[in-house]
C-alpha cells in the first residue's frame, strides 16, 4: 500500500476547514441551548424594581424581543464586523470584557503548563530511571496527589499555609493595587519586561507563583505518569541496548534517543491538560482572585448572558483547537517518521 | 528488566533540573525580599482597603442600582437631602431649605452656596435641572420619581420641583441614589448622538460634588477613590483620604485577609466565622437591623395558596423561632409586612403588629375551613441558586408542613432563571423564597412596589400576585396625603389586611454584620444604606494595626 503524503499545506487547509465547521455547529447548539433555559437578561439589567414599560424598553433596545433564528442571524453577522455584542451582566461589549480576562487566564494557563511540564517529565523520567525503588513511590504518590486533590480544596490549603501563616505570598490578585503597568499584551509578566518596569515584573512573579503551582499540579500529575510509562515501554526497546553497546553515554541514549520517542504521547497529554487548565482554571482562579474567564464564564452561564455565553464559548472551542492543531503539528517536529496526514 | 545506567548519566540530567529549580526558587526568594507583602503606606494619610465580592458594573446614578454601584454613587455624588447618621430621618444636604406647598405639587428647594463639582464647576439651580431630565430621559432608574413633571431654575440658587399629583414619599426618593446630581458639563462634554446622556462615560467615571472621585476601575480586580479637593464639607479633621477595593471572592480569604491587617472592613464574613473573630482583639463587629427581611411570597392568584385560609394554616405552621438557627441567631422574627427599622420614617412603630407563631392546632383549623380540610397537596417552592439559607428554610418548611398533611417540592433556580418564572403568570410557582431590602427611606416604595394591584407581573414586584382593592386604595390615599401620622395611620391599616390575609410567610429581619480592624474608626451603619460605607467619616489610625 502507497503511503501518499499530501504535504504540510494541505494538512493544514483540511483541518481549519474543520474548525470552522465546528465552530458554527457549536455555536448553533450554544446559542439555541441558552433559549431552552427561561431566563429574562432585560430584567435583570434594569434591576428587580424597574417597571414593565422600562424592561421592555431595554429588550427592544437589545433585539431581545426578536424570534431566536433572527437573533441567531443578527449575531452572526455582527461577529463578523468583530462586534461580539454587549454582555449585560457587565455592562461593557464581550470583546473589551474578553480582551481583559483572556490574557489574565492565558498568563496562567502558560505558567502552569510551564510547570506542569518541566516538573510532570523530571518526575516522570526519574520514576521510570529508577522503577520500583522508594524514590519511584514518593513521585507516583505525588502524581496521585494531583489527580485525586480536589483544585479548590488545593488551592486553599495552599493559600492559608503560604499567605495566612507564612505571608510568602499575597492572597490574590495579579499586581499590587498601587504599581501601575502599562498593558500592551495583557500578560503582565510580559508586558513588565517590555517596558522595563521591573517592580511590576517581580510584583506579578509574586502574584503568580500560588495559583500557577496550584493549577500546575493538576496536569503535572498527569504528564508523570504518561511519561513513566512511555518512558518505561522505551527504555525496555532494542534500539536502546544498541545505542548502548554502541559506547554512547548514558545522558546521551536517554536524552537524545529515548526521551524524544518518549514525548510523543507526552505531547498528545499535553494539548489535552490545556483544555483541563482552562476549565479547571476556574476555582483556582476564584481562590486567588485571579481576574480571569474562569469567574466571567460562570456569572454569564448564571445570568443567561447571551452574548457573554457565546463570546466565551467559542473562543475557548478556538484555542482549544488551536493548541491541538499545534501539538499534532509538534508531533512531525519530535519524530519526523510521524506524517500526519497518512493515507 | 534491568537498566543498567550508570550514576554518571543521572547526575548530568539530574543536576541540569535541580540547577533550574534552584534558580527558580532564588528568584522566588529574591522577590520576597525584595518586594516584601507590606500592605499600609506611611502614616501620614488615612487610607482604607476594603474586599467586596463582584466586580461593579457601573457606577452611573441614572443606571445603578445593585449595592456595588451604590457603594460608589454614595460617596462620589451628593443629592439635595440625605439621610442622618443611622436614621432615617431626612436633613440637608445639597438643599439648605425647602418648602412644600399645602397641595403638594411644588417643592422649592434653596441651594447651599460655594459648591463645586469635582472638576471646579460650579454648582446651582441648572445642575439640579439637568441632573433630572437625564434621570427621566434614561429612564432605567426613575422609578422613584414618577410623579415628577418638571423642573424649574428660579434662580441660580433655588430650583422648583412641579409634580403632576401630590406624592408624599417626594423627600425620601430624593435622598436615594436616583436623586444624585451629576455635572451637567461633563455630560455635553461626553455626549454623541448615539448616546445623548453620556451613559459611556459615566459608567465608568463620576463627576459630583461628593467627597470622592474614582480614580481608577481594574476591571474584574480594583478600584479606588480619591479625596475630591473641592468638597463642600472640607477636609478639616479626620477623613479617609483613599480608598481601595479588591474582588474577594472567597469568604474564607476574605477572614484571612481582615486577620492579617491586609483589608480594614468587610461586610462579607460568614457568620460561622463571628464567634472566633469576636474573641480576636484587633477585630471590632458591629451588628446593625438593617431595612432586609426575608419572606416567602405564596402565590395568592392561583393554586392552594390563593385560598386565605390555606395561606392562614401556612402561617401558623411555620416555624419561627427554628428558622433563626439558620442565621446563627443575628436577627429576630419579621413583624408585618415591611422591615421594622423603616416604620421610623413615618414617625411610628409596628410593635403592635400581629404576628403568627407556630401553633399546629390553630393551622389545622384554618385548614378544616379551606377546600383541602385534610390536605393532601403538593406545594412548589423556588429558591435562588448559591443561597444556601433559601434551601435550608424550604427544608424547614417540608417538615413543618407534613403535619397537615401538605408536601412541599423544593426547586432550585439560578437567579435570572428565577425572576423569569415567578414574573410570568403561567409558571409562577407557589412559594418563593425572596430576600427584600429596601433602599428608600419611606414606607410607599416598599408597600406600593409589592402590594399595590398595579404591580402584578409582569412588570411588577408584586410576587404574591396580591390583588385587593382595598389595599391598593389605602396605598393610592398614603401617596397623596402629606400628614406623617395620618399616612402611619393609613399604613397600618395596610399592614393589618396583609397580615390578615396571610399574604406571605415572613419569616425573619436579619441583622447586617459588619468586620473591622480596630484601628478603624468612625463607621455608621444605615439601615436603608446597607452594605455601603460612610467614608467621609471615617478614618484609619496606622498605629493600631497589628
Amino acid at each position: 500500500m502507497d503511503v501518499i503524503d499530501l504535504g504540510m499545506r494541505a494538512f493544514l487547509i483540511n483541518r481549519i476547514l474543520w474548525m470552522a465547521l465546528v465552530l458554527v455547529g457549536l455555536s448553533l447548539i450554544t446559542f439555541f441551548l441558552a433559549f431552552v433555559v427561561p431566563a429574562d437578561p432585560a430584567r435583570y439589567f434594569a434591576g428587580p424594581h424597574a417597571t414593565n414599560a422600562q424592561v421592555e424598553a431595554l429588550k427592544r433596545q437589545f433585539g431581545l424581543d426578536r424570534p431566536p433564528y433572527e437573533q441567531y442571524l443578527l449575531y452572526v453577522w455582527r461577529l463578523f464586523h468583530g462586534d461580539l455584542g454587549l454582555a449585560l451582566h457587565t455592562r461593557s461589549p464581550v470583546l473589551e470584557d474578553l480582551a481583559v480576562r483572556v490574557p489574565a487566564t492565558m498568563e496562567l494557563a502558560i505558567v502552569s503548563i510551564i510547570i506542569g511540564t518541566f516538573v510532570g517529565v523530571f518526575v516522570g523520567v526519574i520514576s521510570a530511571i529508577k522503577k520500583d525503588t522508594v524514590i519511584d513511590v514518593i513521585a507516583r504518590v505525588f502524581s496521585l496527589g494531583g489527580v485525586a486533590l480536589p483544585g479548590f480544596f488545593l488551592a486553599l490549603i495552599m493559600q492559608y499555609i503560604f499567605y495566612s501563616q507564612l505571608s510568602w505570598f499575597p492572597a490574590g490578585g495579579r499586581i499590587d493595587t498601587d504599581i501601575p503597568l502599562q498593558q500592551i499584551t495583557g500578560l503582565n509578566l510580559l508586558d513588565s519586561l517590555l517596558t522595563l518596569n521591573l517592580p511590576a515584573f517581580l510584583s506579578s512573579l509574586q502574584h503568580v507563583v500560588l495559583p500557577a503551582l496550584c493549577l500546575s499540579y493538576i496536569s503535572l500529575a498527569t504528564i508523570a505518569r504518561v511519561t513513566r510509562s512511555s518512558m518505561l515501554e522505551v527504555l525496555s526497546q532494542d534500539y536502546i541496548k544498541a545505542a548502548r553497546s554502541k559506547g554512547l553515554s548514558n545522558f546521551v541514549v536517554i536524552y537524545k534517543h529515548a526521551l524524544r520517542n518518549a514525548l510523543i504521547p507526552t505531547s498528545t497529554v499535553i494539548g489535552l491538560t490545556f483544555g483541563n487548565i482552562l476549565g479547571g482554571a476556574v476555582l483556582i482562579e476564584f481562590v486567588f482572585r485571579w481576574p480571569g474567564l474562569g469567574m466571567y464564564v460562570t456569572d454569564s452561564f448564571l445570568t443567561v448572558d447571551f452574548a457573554a455565553i457565546m463570546g466565551t464559548t467559542l473562543l475557548i472551542v478556538l484555542i482549544y483547537l488551536i493548541v491541538n492543531l499545534c501539538v499534532d503539528v509538534l508531533y512531525s517536529v519530535i519524530d519526523p517518521r510521524v506524517n500526519v496526514m497518512q493515507k | 528488566m534491568s537498566l543498567l545506567l550508570s550514576k554518571k548519566a543521572l547526575t548530568k540530567i539530574q543536576g541540569a533540573i535541580i540547577a533550574i529549580v534552584v534558580i527558580v526558587a532564588a528568584i522566588i526568594g529574591a522577590v520576597y525580599y525584595v518586594t516584601l507583602p507590606s500592605p499600609s503606606p506611611p502614616p501620614q494619610k488615612s487610607e482604607l482597603h476594603y474586599g467586596w465580592v463582584t466586580d461593579m458594573t457601573t457606577v452611573d446614578p441614572g443606571t445603578g442600582w445593585s449595592t456595588d454601584a451604590l457603594m460608589i454613587i454614595r460617596v462620589c455624588y451628593d443629592r439635595l437631602v440625605q439621610l442622618n447618621g443611622s436614621s432615617l430621618n431626612i436633613v440637608p444636604s445639597l438643599a439648605t431649605n425647602w418648602t412644600i406647598s399645602p397641595d403638594g405639587l411644588t417643592y422649592t428647594f434653596n441651594l447651599r452656596q460655594g459648591v463645586k463639582f469635582d472638576d471646579g464647576t460650579p454648582f446651582d439651580a441648572a445642575a439640579v435641572k439637568k441632573s433630572f431630565e437625564r434621570q427621566l430621559g434614561i429612564g432605567q432608574q426613575s422609578q422613584n420619581f414618577i410623579a415628577l413633571d418638571n423642573v424649574e431654575v428660579v434662580n441660580a440658587s433655588t430650583v422648583r420641583f412641579n409634580l403632576k399629583s401630590p406624592f408624599a414619599p417626594f423627600l425620601g426618593a430624593l435622598a436615594t441614589c436616583a436623586g444624585s446630581i451629576v455635572n451637567p458639563t461633563a455630560v455635553e462634554a461626553h455626549k454623541t448622538a448615539d448616546d445623548p446622556w453620556a451613559l459611556g462615560w459615566f459608567q465608568d467615571h463620576t463627576n459630583g460634588t461628593g467627597p470622592y472621585i474614582l480614580q481608577e476601575w481594574k476591571k474584574g480586580s480594583s478600584w479606588t477613590l480619591v479625596q475630591n479637593p473641592n468638597y463642600w464639607g472640607g477636609w478639616k479633621g479626620q477623613h479617609l483620604t483613599k480608598i481601595t477595593c479588591s474582588i474577594i471572592t472567597e469568604p474564607a480569604t476574605s477572614r484571612m485577609m481582615i486577620q492579617k491587617g491586609d483589608t480594614d472592613i468587610s461586610f462579607f464574613i460568614s457568620r460561622e466565622d463571628i464567634p472566633e473573630l469576636q474573641m480576636d482583639p484587633n477585630i471590632k463587629i458591629v451588628e446593625y437591623p438593617a431595612l432586609s427581611t426575608l419572606y416567602l411570597t405564596l402565590n395568592n392568584m392561583k393554586g392552594p395558596c390563593s385560598d386565605v385560609h390555606v395561606r392562614r394554616a401556612l402561617s401558623y405552621a411555620f416555624d419561627y423561632t427554628s428558622v433563626l438557627s439558620i442565621i446563627l441567631f443575628h436577627g429576630h422574627q419579621a413583624k408585618g409586612a415591611v422591615p421594622s427599622a423603616l416604620w421610623s420614617s413615618a414617625g411610628s412603630s409596628n410593635e403592635e403588629t400581629f404576628q403568627y407563631q407556630r401553633n399546629i392546632t390553630k393551622a389545622q383549623e384554618e385548614l378544616a375551613q379551606s377546600a383541602y380540610p385534610n390536605g393532601g397537596f403538593t406545594l412548589q417552592y423556588l429558591w435562588c441558586s448559591g443561597v444556601d439559607e433559601e434551601r435550608r428554610i424550604g427544608e424547614l418548611l417540608q417538615s413543618n408542613l407534613r403535619d397537615l398533611n401538605i408536601n412541599v417540592q423544593l426547586v432550585e433556580q439560578t437567579w435570572a432563571t428565577l425572576t423569569a418564572t415567578t414574573t410570568n403568570p403561567e409558571t409562577a410557582m407557589d412559594i418563593v423564597c425572596l430576600f427584600e431590602f429596601g433602599f428608600a427611606p419611606d414606607l410607599h416604595f416598599v408597600m406600593y412596589d409589592r402590594f399595590h394591584s398595579s404591580r402584578i407581573p409582569p412588570g411588577g414586584y408584586d410576587w404574591n400576585y396580591f390583588n385587593s382593592t382595598q389595599a391598593s386604595s389605602l396605598l393610592d390615599q398614603a401617596v397623596l396625603t402629606t400628614n406623617m401620622s395620618q399616612r402611619a395611620s393609613i399604613y397600618h391599616q395596610v399592614d393589618d389586611i396583609l397580615v390578615d390575609e396571610a399574604v406571605s410567610i415572613w419569616a425573619y429581619e436579619e441583622t447586617k454584620i459588619v468586620t473591622m480592624g480596630a484601628w478603624v474608626h468612625g463607621f455608621t451603619p444605615n439601615p436603608c444604606w446597607v452594605e455601603t460605607y460612610n467614608f467621609y467619616d471615617m478614618y484609619v489610625v496606622d498605629s493600631e494595626k497589628p
